[in-house]
């Protein structure tokens, strides 16, 4: 009598594991799918961004050497202070806590910049400074909707 | 008991703005009160030489900002106002021959900015707005203010910003929920604590904060509907650092987001909401010792009271930085001259002496109907005990006199 019963309640178990293991399966594969195009999608848009931040110190150290005074002295703290975050910027360690620090500081540093140079970030055809206010999930569209309406100035390309 | 001796009275009803008036600023020296609107101006109010005849507006500063002006600041020694405007730039205007002229136009911000602030040792401006950062200028040659860092912490719209009275630190708040408190290290600005989480920090937009004279304390208040008061401690060390930690949270008297918030001299918070009206909130059991203490000292010479108001004195010069410009005449502490300004620093010295955090706060007397809209600002005068401005979205600034505990015979 206890084997009629069990093989039916373990029938409702089996199926319930059953269930468990399939929607665990299913999820993971989906899972790592959007994982995947999330990552790529917020990778490219750090990548942007530091990578703007890059080639706009090149461009001022370049006119500071062809052009001395050119930049005002007073800028030279906060240029410097960029090229160290550029240079400890973590692109290859996306696990990295200060990631997202990092970013900011780099951020803040590149308006002082432009500030002291009496340009504004639509001048300098920024690539995220702008969509930094736009909501966190409209990625991608954002940033190149920013790039497209600041004038359509070249980002630099550089070899990294 | 308490709360019934205690009295907002209105004074006078200053018109002429033409659209809401968003804020306040006293002149250090208490002779000027500016206010500034969405009609784009900042109006001037000055006492009429004539007896009687109350606040007249004695200058208009406009034609220089394209949209509303959110916030405006007096320089510490009264000779530049600071202006922020919606249209993403801070003007600096200059009082030259009777004259107000811009002199200069701070921009970066990418959209509104929401508030400007001069630290007190003039060296610095912060402002704040919508594009979520903070930024500090710092004064170059001439009349000249470079931007010196741009901060990005809060993650949204940073609607307000306030210094400490005698430190190089900063408070901001945002409709984030998050109030953050910025220190300068060289010369770069960093974020020193987050005040924000369950039952620490508030569960809404916070609007405004607020530091006490003395320093020791930051009020804010949020669309939350609560008044929270943090105490403000200094680590041994150098440079010492500074944390706060909630001291109190004062709610259910608010039924709608308070907007304003301001500290007096005497440690009384006003506070101002979107129901209208005006609250003024404070320590009854301090309010009382110290208003026995100055009874004790207006009757006769009181040793006790002498001393106190030395410890004030000698707080409020160390409190004041080498560097700052006095204005000429006027000291910024109170001066031991009468009754009401002795109470004052007897009032200080027995709060600072009793260890205030952990007495009770009390809504002393509340205003309904302040104004006919929303209280966009309060502000306390600097030296005149009790006279409170008032700013509406009803385009009115108003001026009150309080009246309490000891306060029966002082005059204004």
């Amino acid at each position: 009598m206890d084997d009629l019963f069990d093989s039916a309640i373990e029938l409702e178990q089996s199926h319930i594991q059953q269930g468990a293991r399939d929607g665990k399966r299913d999820g993971m594969r989906t899972g790592l799918a959007e994982g995947r195009a999330l990552g790529l999608q917020k990778g490219y848009e750090i990548g942007m961004e530091v990578g703007h931040y890059a080639g706009c110190v090149r461009m001022w150290r370049a006119l500071q050497q062809q052009q001395p005074g050119s930049i005002p002295t007073k800028l030279e703290r906060s240029i410097a202070a960029m090229e160290e975050c550029l240079l400890q910027y973590p692109l290859y360690k996306p696990q990295d806590e200060e990631l997202h620090e990092l970013l900011e500081q780099l951020r803040g540093k590149y308006k002082t910049v432009l500030a002291g140079l009496g340009l504004s970030a639509a001048d300098y055809g920024s690539s995220s400074s702008s969509s930094s206010s736009a909501a966190g999930g409209s990625g991608s569209g954002s940033s190149s909707g920013a790039a497209a309406a600041s004038g359509g100035q070249q980002p630099v390309s550089l070899a990294f | 008991m308490a709360t019934l001796a205690h009295s907002l009275e209105p004074l006078q009803t200053l018109e002429g703005h033409t659209d809401r008036v968003w804020h306040l600023a006293w002149s250090p020296d208490g002779t000027s009160l500016a206010s500034c609107s969405g009609d784009r101006t900042v109006r001037i109010w000055q006492q009429s030489r004539i007896e009687g005849r109350g606040w007249r507006c004695a200058a208009v500063l406009e034609d220089t900002h394209t949209k509303s002006i959110r916030c405006c600041c007096w320089s510490p020694g009264g000779t530049h106002l600071a202006t922020a405007s919606f249209d993403g730039t801070t003007a600096i205007w200059q009082l030259q021959g009777g004259i107000w002229e811009e002199i200069s136009k701070l921009e970066g911000h990418e959209n509104e900015v929401k508030a400007v602030a001069w630290s007190p040792c003039g060296n610095f401006l912060a402002t704040c707005g919508r594009d979520k950062s903070v930024w500090f200028w710092e004064r170059g040659l001439g009349d000249e203010y470079d931007c010196m860092d741009v901060k990005h912490g809060h993650s949204q719209d940073v609607k307000s910003i306030a210094w400490h009275p005698s430190r190089e630190l900063l408070a901001s708040c945002s409709y984030d929920n998050s109030i953050k408190l910025w220190a300068n290290d060289e010369a770069d600005w960093v974020c020193v604590q987050t005040l924000e989480g369950a039952a620490v920090g508030h569960s809404s937009t916070v609007w405004s904060v607020a530091f006490s004279r003395d320093g020791r304390k930051l009020a804010s208040v949020s669309d939350d509907c609560t008044l929270r008061v943090w105490s403000v401690e200094w680590s041994e060390g150098c440079p010492p650092e500074p944390h706060c930690s909630l001291a109190a949270c004062i709610s259910g008297h608010h039924s709608r987001c308070i907007f304003t918030v301001d500290w007096s001299a005497q440690g009384l918070i006003a506070t101002g909401d979107g129901a209208n009206s005006i609250k003024l909130f404070g320590q009854p059991s301090l309010l009382e010792t110290a208003a026995a203490a100055a009874a004790a000292a207006a009757a006769g010479s009181d040793p006790a009271a002498n001393s106190s108001s030395g410890y004030i004195q000698q707080a409020a010069d160390a409190a004041a930085e080498p560097g700052t410009p006095q204005p000429a005449g006027e000291q910024p502490a109170p001066a031991q001259q009468q009754n009401g300004e002795l109470y004052d620093a007897a009032a200080a010295a027995a709060a600072a002496a009793a260890g205030d955090a952990a007495a009770a706060w009390e809504c002393l007397c509340s205003v309904q109907q302040a104004h006919d809209a929303d209280v966009n600002c309060v502000r306390w005068h600097p030296s005149r005990q009790g006279l409170l401005a008032s700013a509406g979205d009803d385009g009115l600034v108003k001026l009150w006199q309080y009246k309490g505990l000891g306060q029966a015979a002082a005059q204004q």
